[in-house]
């Protein structure tokens, strides 16, 4: 009897800690959306920013997460997090993030001119100004859109003003953009 | 373990004397891997391959008298198994002859009773459930098998498989020119850093913000927690994709499949590995089943070159890769024998889930027998009233009733079908899963209030 117990316990506290299936999962959005939300946000309409630029290789956006069709099928494949999609996610929002920081000194990238205005405001780093609550946010909704709650901005803001307090500023806008990238709500379906 | 040929005596010498003629890299490295290396390969051949072309042929007296298509026009030959079952094999399978002794037949196999589509098919083979459900593959590498988990459960150097499972998430496409780039690429960058109190403060935020995500119910909480497992994971995985060596770019690309699922056993990076053959073996139409003939030679030749280059890649000093490594051959169904209303020389094939082959072979599998046979050998058989029951207008071919003792087919012929005294494919994967350790809770059952699948014990070593 105690070994059943025992047994039905384990069994409970294995259910308990075992990871979720992956169909009750929220999966990456993959490279293109996430892409398309950049462009929308960030570049001009007519020079969209393509993340594929930044991939450490060609051909791994489909481990990324991304649509295919078998017959009347259509499925998202691999846009369940594991660590080679996380190695491929970082590696590339990671070269994207230094292209931001280096736009500080000369755009990397095509940005449209409001981005652009934040940008260059984020970019005084670490003056007033940049670290003032405006630009800050600014910089934060242009990135990361309006998907993520108020507690998210809080907790990256403090962050920064913080632990990149004297940081310079191309470190500093690579840094900010890498987090918020790297941050759930950006990258996965919600 | 087999006596290693000569060509792989030539290269574990090399591999010995340290020189650069052993081109792979991670041999050394798996030598000092303490645990019995035991690893998965699935090769499958996509879109229902019809074993008539393999291992389960029927002879030309058949087709002339109607009953089944044959493009080939050849004379099957029988195959004779190391335990006196014998099968008809067609001669497309002889480049397979020299490696007979390594791997077991297995005919007859049922799969899904009542689907008759690819994908419930497919999801069968995986999942044990026409609609999907958990693979069998991440299985094979939990932690509950007692073997340390591999940091993904396979990578698949081929094309993706249409397939509906919800545990896929760790394994991964990956494709040995993807994989070459990917791993020349990493080698130049930071692997993800540890985050925390002495790691790097960034790292360490962007865990945290993951982590606080991760907390709590949902489906966002969910994929936040995937996200932290991944992160975590990453800086390993970062470093072993990183040491992968290119594929010889003028090699096979079946040898430069096994060259990278060689490296990524060796480095533990993947338990198993899936490779989808790129001919697509449904047959419907009578122009397609005329193609069959060169569709399995072309096939037949890279499973051969696949089982070559299994032999030869040594996985460290000692062993080959085919030493550690279970390998299954297998489609998602067979297929009828012809269209009824088509002449017999000018018919294509439809969907068969009553039989189908299996290969086994590699580690841990007895090679040579012929196990389970299908129905209808020759033009004067007569079906079971199962059969008749299941297939009345007798298009199919189907498993007959077996032994799982002697693991002969049962010549019998019942007049109801009971899924217990069949050879399903529940009791492969069984089989495959009492190979690995994986805890009985998980073998799949015949159905609903029925009894667990039987495990082959008898195709073990």
């Amino acid at each position: 009897m105690k070994r059943w117990l025992v047994t039905a316990l384990l069994a409970g506290f294995a259910a308990l800690t075992a990871p979720p299936a992956d169909a009750q999962t929220a999966q990456f959005k993959g490279l293109a959306a996430a892409s398309r939300d950049l462009s929308s946000r960030l570049a001009p309409r007519d020079k969209p920013i393509e993340l594929y630029d930044f991939l450490p290789a060609e051909d791994l956006d489909a481990l990324l997460g991304s649509w295919a069709g078998f017959g009347s099928e259509h499925n998202f494949r691999n846009g369940v997090p594991n660590a080679l999609n996380m190695v491929i996610w970082h590696a590339t929002l990671e070269r994207f993030s230094a292209a931001m920081g280096e736009s500080c000194a000369r755009p990397r990238l095509a940005f449209h001119p409001r981005f652009l205005a934040t940008l260059k405001q984020v970019c005084a780093w670490p003056g007033a100004a940049a670290q003032s609550e405006t630009t800050l946010q600014e910089f934060w909704l242009a990135v990361m859109g309006y998907s993520a709650p108020e507690s998210e901005y809080r907790a990256w803001r403090d962050f920064f003003r913080t632990a990149y307090a004297a940081k310079p500023p191309a470190e500093t806008v690579a840094a900010m953009t890498l987090a918020i990238t790297m941050n759930p709500h950006f990258l996965l379906q919600q | 373990m087999r006596t290693p040929s000569r060509r792989q005596i030539l290269k574990y010498a090399a591999l010995a004397g340290g020189t650069l003629l052993l081109p792979r890299l991670g041999a050394g490295e798996a030598a000092a891997v303490a645990e019995e290396p035991h690893f998965f390969l699935l090769l499958v051949l996509n879109g229902g391959a019809d074993p008539a072309y393999m291992f389960d042929a029927r002879p030309l007296a058949m087709t002339a008298a109607g009953r089944i298509q044959n493009y080939l026009g050849q004379e099957p030959f029988p195959w004779r198994g190391d335990n006196g079952v014998t099968t008809l094999a067609s001669p497309l399978v002889k480049p397979l002859l020299p490696f007979r002794d390594w791997f077991s037949v297995l005919n007859g196999v049922y799969m899904t009773p009542g689907f008759d589509g690819h994908l419930q098919n497919m999801n069968f083979l995986f999942a044990g459930n026409p609609f999907g459900g958990e693979s069998f593959i991440p299985h094979l590498n939990l932690a509950e098998t007692g073997r340390a988990p591999a940091s993904l459960d396979a990578v698949s150097p081929s094309d993706a498989l249409p397939v509906n499972v919800d545990n896929h998430s760790a394994v991964v496409s990956l494709n040995p020119w993807a994989a070459a780039a990917l791993a020349a690429k990493l080698k130049q960058l930071k692997p993800v850093q540890a985050g925390g109190p002495v790691g790097d403060p960034l790292a360490g935020f962007i865990r945290g913000r993951v982590l606080a995500n991760a907390e709590g119910p949902g489906r966002f909480a969910a994929g936040a927690q995937r996200m932290l497992g991944g992160l975590d994971g990453a800086a390993d995985v970062h470093k072993k994709l990183a040491k992968l060596v290119p594929p010889h770019l003028e090699a096979e690309p079946e040898l430069q499949a096994v060259d990278l699922i060689a490296q990524c056993f060796r480095q533990k990076i993947a338990r198993a590995a899936i490779y989808v053959l790129p001919e697509f073996f449904d047959v419907h139409a009578a122009e397609q089943a005329k193609t069959q003939p060169k569709l399995f030679s072309t096939a037949i030749a890279r499973l051969a070159e696949i089982l070559e280059g299994l032999d030869e890649t040594p996985f460290d000093a000692h062993r080959s890769m085919i030493d550690v490594t279970t390998v299954m051959i297998a489609s998602e169904f067979g297929r009828t024998m012809r269209h009824p209303e088509a002449p017999i020389g000018n018919t294509g094939t439809n969907h068969n889930a009553l039989s189908n082959s299996v290969l086994l072979a590699g580690k841990g599998i007895r090679g040579g027998m012929v196990i389970g046979a299908s129905d209808l050998a020759t033009e004067q058989a007569q079906p079971s009233g199962a059969h008749r029951a299941m297939d009345p207008a007798l298009e199919k071919v189907m498993g007959t009733p077996f032994d799982f003792a002697s693991l002969r087919p049962v010549t019998e012929l019942p007049d109801e079908f009971e899924i217990e005294d069949h050879l399903t494919i529940g009791s492969v994967i069984n089989t495959i899963y009492a190979m690995f350790d994986v805890p009985q809770t998980r073998y799949r059952s015949l159905g609903r209030n029925l009894p667990v699948a039987p495990v082959l014990h008898g195709v073990l070593t």
